[in-house]
């Protein structure tokens, strides 16, 4: 390692270089560098199968999309299936859990994502799981399920197939492990008490406004009945927010939620 | 006159406030590079509570095999005995820290590759799962070094800017120790060529 370190330190040979702990620094940069360059950006709009490599039909792609959506709608768990063509030196498990981690695979707090990577001319794949998918779908599971599914598929050059028998099985393996209610449940909460407590601000300043004004004008009862009916009760609808809409067809992948990776998984090769 | 002591008062006043705030800044970055070691440690401790199971396995298919399961154990039991105090280890004593779990590590590399010329040791669902875990075992552990790195790397720079420094100076803060790059990792390959079809 060092014959790059000292070439390194020997081009750039500026004072601060010599004390060992910026050279300890550096190194530490050196080997964040690598990966530093950026993944290719998150898909906007956000889309959960990812063919970079160009081996998936679209009608393919638009089933597993389906599949895969449906699957998030009822579980909030975010399965992303990714092909790329090659690793340029890196291994499949950098790369996989880079994309884990830079895209947010997963919600935040649940970090339920899986990403399955395909790097076709290096023949390699890996399932890279989330830190809250760790309990469900072991190292071992996803060696299993790459052994099984993907690899004989792959082999013959199915890779459809293998994707969806491998998608096939992590859905069912993982199908009870979160639900959707149970993670929004909080964030509906928190809305709802945040919406009592403008009700009650807002019930408050009008019944003081009221107060202050005995002699009461029916205009400012009609602006009171016209916001609640109008603008408040809306509100629970908005939550949702930062997803694209548009995309259309039936169904519609919101984005990813932030999840992130320990580096947890199995990888294959066929 | 009134003035003066008036100036005196808000600059002591100063003072504390920015030694309270890169206290806290520094105590809040200390606290993040104890949990990402302990993390760090449980991940270690995981692959070496793997290696009994592994060994006792690859024993009952491979058993001519003793000098490299020895060589297992030993690496194991060295690597073991060394305990880090993540709030006053030197870069010598991790360094020392990474070379016994690096020499664990390739010790169990050479086992598996070993293990691979007895189809028998393959074919047994519970040797494939034992290296399905180890292999991500190494993977975690990667990362885990990687987050501990950076946020060492945060910490360490808080304790040494300029005014955090006397402070850190005064409460004892020092700087912490980081992993090194593994021997032998690779040029950097150029990513951008990554995704181009």
């Amino acid at each position: 390692m060092s014959s790059r370190t000292t070439l390194f330190l020997g081009d750039f040979d500026l004072k601060p270089m010599k004390r060992p702990l910026f050279r300890i620094i550096f190194l530490v940069l050196l080997c964040r560098i690598g990966l530093a360059q950026s993944l290719p950006a998150r898909p906007d709009p956000p889309r959960l199968v990812n063919d970079f490599a160009d081996v998936l039909s679209d009608e393919e792609e638009l089933a597993l999309e389906k599949k895969l959506v449906s699957f998030e709608d009822s579980t909030s768990t975010q399965v992303a299936v990714i092909t790329i063509r090659s690793l340029e030196g890196y291994t499949v498990e950098e790369i996989a859990h880079k994309f884990l981690r830079d895209w947010g695979v997963g919600q935040k707090e649940k970090n339920n994502g899986v990403v399955i990577l395909s790097a076709i001319e290096d023949r390699k794949v890996n399932i890279q799981t989330g830190l809250g998918m760790e309990g469900v779908l072991p190292d071992m599971i996803c060696k299993r399920i790459i052994t099984r599914h993907i690899v004989p598929a792959y082999k013959q050059k199915n890779y459809f197939e293998g994707l969806d028998k491998a998608t096939d099985s992590i859905i069912s393996i993982s199908a009870n492990e979160y639900s959707d209610d149970a993670g929004e449940g909080d964030a509906d909460a928190s809305v709802w008490v945040i919406l009592l407590i403008m009700i009650g601000i807002f019930l408050f300043v009008s019944a003081m406004a009221r107060r202050g004004q005995r002699n009461g004008t029916i205009l400012s009862r009609r602006g009171y009945t016209g916001w609640d009916g109008g603008g408040w009760w809306y509100m629970p609808g908005n939550r949702g927010g930062g997803g694209d809409s548009g995309s259309g067809g039936g169904f519609d992948f919101g984005g990813f939620g932030g999840g992130d990776g320990g580096g947890g998984g199995a990888s294959g090769s066929w | 006159m009134k003035k003066s002591i008036l100036i005196i008062f808000g600059v002591l006043a100063l003072l504390l406030f920015m030694g309270c705030n890169s206290y806290n800044g520094m105590v809040n970055g200390s606290e993040a590079v104890t949990a990402k070691w302990a993390n760090v440690e449980n991940l270690y401790q995981r692959r070496s509570d793997l290696i009994p199971n592994l060994v006792a396995t690859v024993k009952q298919a491979a058993s001519t095999e003793e000098a490299i399961l020895t060589q297992v154990v030993e690496a194991r039991s060295k690597a073991t005995q060394i305990k880090i105090d993540p709030t006053n280890a030197t870069p010598e004593q991790l360094a020392e820290f990474q070379r016994r779990q690096g020499e664990l590590g390739s010790a169990l590399g050479r086992l598996l590759v070993v293990s691979e010329k007895y189809p028998q040791l393959q074919s047994i669902q519970g040797f494939s799962d034992l290296s399905a875990e180890l292999a991500g075992s190494e993977n975690r552990l990667a990362v885990a070094r990687q987050d501990f790195n950076t946020v060492v790397l945060a910490y360490n720079s808080s304790v040494k800017r300029f005014p955090a420094v006397i402070f850190a100076g005064m409460f004892g803060f020092r700087e912490r120790a980081y992993f090194q790059a593994e021997a032998g990792s690779k040029a950097n390959p150029n990513v951008g060529n990554l995704f181009n079809n």
